[in-house]
């Protein structure tokens, strides 16, 4: 969920606990900050967030029946006739698809900035997201400090986008006992399965 | 590019397995845990016996949802995605531990081997879509 940020912005920044990212103008940074970016790809595998596939091409109620990770012919095959054409075009579903694969691991510890919504949607599952600009489900109006907000340090950083096949090792062993501990879960993708097979 | 043929092959015959041991082997541990549950509740009284239940309710449940999931895609494979193919996986392993524990041993290396058949079947699929 993408907290959408009003008030003093600058004062929250600073006072937050490390890890979150922060979608917005740069001149609202205060502290320490990782400004994160990441390298040219494209791809068709990935797990991109309902709420990438809605910036992206607005299908994101359609996204939200997947489970990660999906491919592009899975999407195509839950999404109606008109929004397909879109979708299989879409570069911008293909950049979110790539990005959703990037490795949170070594970001666990930092504040980031990012200047691609992409990036803020593909690290959102993994920890607090923040933005200015983009309308996520919940609206928060930070209060100020006492002291003005330290000035902003920027340190340039690139993410590591994993392999599909890294991305399945990761999936698979990260949170390994969640599904069983949410029986909603297990009871859709049952549902899901007698669907499908 | 295509699933490897192999990869396809080991995830049938795990799954034949699957199906094979774990309707002799479930059924087995069924009657097993009701006989403890009789006793457990002789011994303890009903508590003893509701705990005991559960939790073999709940090994014998994920046991038979993996045999049920693989009696299903046996025939289909194409048909299991990949977040599928990690889901079962994972249950695969869990029911695969509680056997071994249990000293059901055919039934805890079938759910092991579709348990790694599903994992490189995932791996295989997400090699595939680039």
């Amino acid at each position: 969920m993408i907290v959408e940020l009003g008030g003093c912005v600058s004062s929250f920044l600073s006072a937050a606990r490390p890890p979150l990212v922060f979608y917005g103008p740069s001149n609202l940074l205060a502290g320490r900050f990782l400004h994160l970016h990441a390298g040219e790809g494209l791809s068709e595998f990935g797990a991109p967030t309902p709420e990438a596939v809605e910036y992206c091409i607005g299908a994101g109620r359609y996204a939200e029946k997947l489970d990660p990770p999906y491919t592009l012919k899975e999407l195509l095959a839950v999404l109606p006739e008109v929004l397909r054409e879109k979708a299989k075009n879409s570069v911008c579903l293909r950049r979110a698809f790539y990005l959703s694969r990037v490795d949170p691991r070594p970001l666990r510890r930092a504040k980031i900035y990012v200047d691609d919504p992409l990036l803020l949607f593909a690290l959102e599952p993994y920890m607090p997201a923040y933005a200015v600009g983009i309308s996520g489900g919940k609206r928060r109006n930070a209060k100020c400090g006492a002291d003005p907000p330290p000035p902003p340090q920027l340190a340039e950083a690139e993410a590591r986008v994993m392999t599909p096949e890294e991305f399945v090792d990761f999936l698979y062993t990260h949170d390994i006992f969640k599904p069983l501990l949410n029986p909603l879960l297990v009871l859709k993708l049952l549902w899901r399965l007698r669907r499908v097979l | 590019m295509a699933v490897k043929k192999s990869v396809v092959e080991l995830l049938k015959f795990a799954m034949a397995l699957e199906v094979a041991f774990g309707v002799v082997s479930l059924f087995w541990a069924l009657a097993l845990s009701v006989a403890v549950v009789y006793l457990l509740t002789y011994l303890f009284g009903p508590i003893g016996g509701a705990v005991f239940a559960a939790l073999s309710a709940a090994y014998i449940a994920v046991g038979y949802s993996t045999v049920f999931f693989a009696y299903r895609a046996i025939k289909r494979p194409e048909l299991v995605k990949p977040s599928t193919a990690i889901f079962w996986s994972r249950a695969a392993l869990i029911a695969a531990a509680v056997s071994a524990l249990s000293a059901n041993l055919l039934y805890a290396a079938s759910s092991a081997l579709l348990a790694l058949a599903l994992y490189l079947y995932a791996k295989e699929l997400a090699k595939s879509s680039t």
